[in-house]
């Protein structure tokens, strides 16, 4: 079964658009370079995103056994090891690249009713600590995923476990991954932010200042412009 | 601002040990309200239920405060991750047996809100 890798990448400051677009198109390609990869798409991060990097490289590989070997190559050459599939042109891009987390996704949950969406992909990674009991675990997870009754411009969506993937040291140790699709940005930014269910109830989960908050401090609100779906490429 | 249509309720509920509400609220004037007000939080309702306790049993005080919409809900969520803040509620706990905190809206304003999460159906 198709396994999905969410990665996240960070640019030198102040590194130009150009070269911001050129690194995205380079990562977008790298299912045609590196034979472990099925399906490859990044975006770079828009105004209003926090928590992790510049972009958001999602990506796939057909099985573990490509997963381990993945792994492999992660552990002997690095990134730098993996990007030297590319072709001479996006290698040079690559490098511009300062640093990458990943991370494999291990689907909790998932609904994709529209596997050919192509809009908006926001990824929300977020550290549950390690004082939450499994109880509340559980019930968060069940109504984190309730969001999309309650948001209907959420058409796609997934919650997952995370692990780390390769050799850098992740600024957070994410521990849970929830993503959506939506058509529009409107859908992410005004309704997702003012559905009374996120800010009346879900959000307490998050807030500091609730006596059932689950969550680590840390938070990655990611969110870009989508240029194939992604959502779909582990639909059972 | 409290009175707007749009304005989101904030209630605080924090049962208290005995003998502590005096002292209790003093420490929130003190360490908690001003921050809060910075925050945008707005302190519509203080309240102390029972007036008066049996022996052994605290009091419960109910603190309503009202938010500008859901900007303000976000304005405050964004400003509340502060050091100064989880002291407080540590603080608080020396005080307190439990506590919640919810968020509510008025009969009125429910389906307004409701629907504004869903005008990209």
């Amino acid at each position: 079964m198709t396994l999905r890798i969410c990665a996240t990448a960070s640019l030198p400051a102040g590194s130009s658009e150009t070269d911001r677009a050129r690194v995205c198109e380079a990562l977008g390609r790298m299912e045609d370079a590196t034979r472990e990869l099925v399906h490859s798409h990044a975006g770079l991060h828009l105004e209003g995103s926090l928590g992790a990097g510049d972009l958001t490289w999602d990506f796939a590989v057909p099985d573990d056994r490509a997963l381990d070997g993945l792994r492999r190559r992660l552990e002997q050459g690095g990134w730098e090891g993996v990007f030297g599939d590319a072709d001479p042109a996006d290698r040079e891009g690559l490098r511009l690249l300062s640093h990458v987390e990943a991370w494999v996704i291990e689907p909790l949950a998932g609904k994709v009713p529209r596997e050919n969406l192509v809009g908006i992909k926001r990824t929300n990674l977020v550290r549950v600590l390690d004082s939450a009991s499994a109880v509340a675990v559980a019930r968060w997870s069940r109504e984190v995923v309730a969001l999309a009754d309650h948001v209907p411009a959420i058409r796609n969506w997934s919650l997952a476990r995370t692990h780390a993937l390769g050799p850098s040291k992740p600024r957070v140790q994410w521990t849970h991954a929830w993503e959506q699709e939506f058509e529009t940005l409107e859908g992410l930014l005004e309704d997702y932010m003012a559905s009374p269910y996120h800010w009346g109830w879900l959000d307490g989960w998050y807030d500091p200042e609730v006596p059932f908050c689950i969550m680590g401090p840390d938070l990655a609100h990611l969110y870009c412009f989508a240029t194939r779906n992604v959502l779909g490429w582990s639909k059972p | 601002m409290s009175d707007a249509k749009d304005t989101i309720y904030l209630i605080d509920e924090i049962e208290l040990r005995s003998d502590a509400t005096d002292e209790f609220l003093a420490a929130f004037r003190a360490h908690y309200l001003p921050g809060a007000r910075d925050r945008g939080m707005e302190l519509v309702h203080t309240w102390i239920t029972p007036p008066e306790s049996p022996p052994e049993t605290g009091a419960t005080v109910l603190f309503v405060w009202a938010l500008a919409g859901v900007p303000g809900f976000w304005r405050m969520r964004s400003r509340n991750a502060a050091p100064e803040i989880t002291e407080w509620w540590r603080e608080c706990e020396d005080h307190c047996v439990r506590r919640t905190r919810r968020f509510a809206v008025t009969p009125e304003a429910r389906a307004g809100f409701s629907a504004a999460g869903k005008v990209h159906a």
